[in-house]
């Protein structure tokens, strides 16, 4: 027996503390000295190597050694989010308040299953605000999971269910049945394909409808589509479209789409991961107010509402449908929930993939409460007016090109001097090599590409503020 | 009075940035 394993024993009260006060040292220090650090630095090559070739420890070491590890080889080196000139992807810097929820909801670490436990509750008030924010009707039910890719897997899920036309929860797919058809656009997210196939349609039961010169699914060729594909006998399933798709910001005409979807019985689901939370100002209000008419809504809280990652929300308006999808009680013994007892109220795990599942509620709920509506529409505005600026600099620069239109937080732009617009290909080669010396240099950090154009994409998220 | 982390001066260094080393590559290449 080692000296330490003799040693292991409870931890004191003092020692937990102890120990704490270490962590918020380092956290605090982290989050306040990031500005005067490098935005990003690659993880150094012997550091690199020594995570690759250190073996699992047989043996274990006092936690503050640990720590010391942690604050040595990890923590210099983050993604690069917390930084002020980090506008890389949809990724909000790190919110303080979201920091420690996750450690309080660590402490208590429930599954939350489900049961009669206070976590379960706070999930259900989250879902309760957002049914509200996003004007679907009371009884509709939500389920917080990973992310946005996540979310979308867990709706269209529900959408085959519920439109399939067959139990298929029973005969699955193997067995004669009209092919079932999802419909996005090219700048529909990548996580849509990986959902169309995991949920066995095949890539080939994913079709791109044609979108305009602002990127946007055009109504018209979404329709015809549906009616030749109805006319081949296959089944529209699904329309997937983007509030904010994270190449550009572009929004959908969602209020237009949902026509055409209700007119054919196929099911609406709106990727709002990363735009949805832009319904609270006062720029994207009424474009978003037809996310009332989906029957299902991904979002982020981890993207513009900061709240640390993991955290995607699903909201799908049949509840009914999404506890059908995955319930494993049979129908005649599904009940309401046991209040008073120890079940609680219908578990989480009837309505998703997962069983265990942690108190991510946690994070969303502090952050809400902390926050507040005004404090999430302040910084949405702010996050907008900042992305206003860089696009009027970078129109005002001789040698870069605005891409239009803008939507959201996003500015895509490109180094295209006027004798070389012309050639794209060189054009798409300057800007990639570009780009990766100023990811490099660590000043600034900006992504990232569209489709057969490779351009800067700045996606303004700045800290948010301290709230009351 | 809210206290934002990004400077306006964090903005305004990106666009010539940007020109600035578009010029350098484009140079490097030949250009």
């Amino acid at each position: 027996m080692t000296a330490h394993q003799t040693a292991i024993r409870e931890w004191t009260a003092d020692e937990i503390r102890a120990f704490g006060y270490r962590v918020v040292d380092i956290i605090a220090r982290h989050l306040t000295e990031l500005p005067d650090r490098p935005v990003f630095q690659p993880v150094p090559a012997d550091l690199r190597e020594r995570f690759r070739d250190s073996p699992l420890p047989e043996e274990g070491v006092p936690a503050s050694d640990v720590l010391t590890e942690f604050e040595r080889h990890i923590e210099p080196y983050p993604f690069g989010n917390g930084h002020p000139r980090f506008f890389g992807w949809v990724n909000s810097p790190p919110a303080v308040v979201g920091v420690f929820a996750d450690a309080l909801a660590a402490a208590m670490n429930p599954s939350c299953a489900g049961g009669n436990h206070a976590a379960v509750y706070v999930e259900r008030e989250i879902i309760d605000w957002f049914v509200r924010l996003f004007g679907f009707p009371r009884g509709s039910m939500g389920l917080l999971v990973s992310g946005g890719s996540m979310a979308s897997l867990t709706a269209l899920a529900v959408a085959r269910h519920k439109k399939a036309g067959f139990d298929i929860r029973t005969k699955g797919l193997q067995h004669p049945h009209p092919r079932l058809l999802v419909y996005k656009t090219h700048e529909g997210h990548g996580c849509i394909q990986k959902a169309v196939e995991l949920l066995g349609l095949g890539s080939e039961g994913l079709r791109i409808v044609d979108h305009d010169a602002e990127m946007r699914m055009i109504p018209a060729a979404l329709e015809a589509a549906i009616n030749a594909d109805r006319a081949q006998g296959h089944l529209p399933m699904a329309v997937v479209v983007s509030a904010g798709a994270v190449n550009t910001g572009a929004i959908d005409p969602i209020g237009e789409l949902a026509t055409i979807c209700a007119r054919h019985n196929v099911w609406l689901h709106v990727d709002g991961a990363y735009g949805a939370p832009a319904i609270l100002s006062s720029r994207y209000r009424d474009r978003l107010a037809a996310l009332a008419r989906c029957d299902s809504l991904a979002l982020d809280p981890h993207k513009w509402l900061y709240v640390p990652v993991e955290a995607g929300l699903v909201l799908i308006k049949d509840a009914d449908a999404m506890r059908a999808t995955f319930s494993l009680v049979p129908p005649y013994l599904r009940t309401d929930g046991s209040l008073t007892g120890v079940g609680g109220p219908p578990w989480f795990s009837e309505y998703g993939f997962q069983q265990t599942r942690s108190f991510r509620a946690l994070k969303v709920w502090m952050s809400l409460k902390h926050h507040g509506l005004s404090g999430y529409r302040a910084a949405i505005e702010h996050d907008l007016a900042i992305a206003d600026r860089l696009a009027d600099h970078v129109r005002r620069t001789p040698d870069l090109e605005l891409y239009t239109p803008r939507n959201l937080s996003i500015v895509c732009f490109r180094y295209a001097p006027p004798v070389l617009r012309a050639e794209t290909a060189r054009l798409n080669e300057i800007n990639e090599a570009l780009l990766e010396r100023l990811q490099l240099e660590g000043r600034v950090f900006v992504s990232s590409t569209i489709p057969g154009r490779h351009v800067v994409a700045a996606s303004m998220h700045d800290q948010l503020p301290h709230g009351r | 009075m809210i206290n934002y982390r990004t400077a306006d001066d964090d903005i305004d260094a990106l666009p010539p940035l940007v020109a600035t080393l578009g010029a350098e590559v484009t140079a490097g290449k030949g250009c």
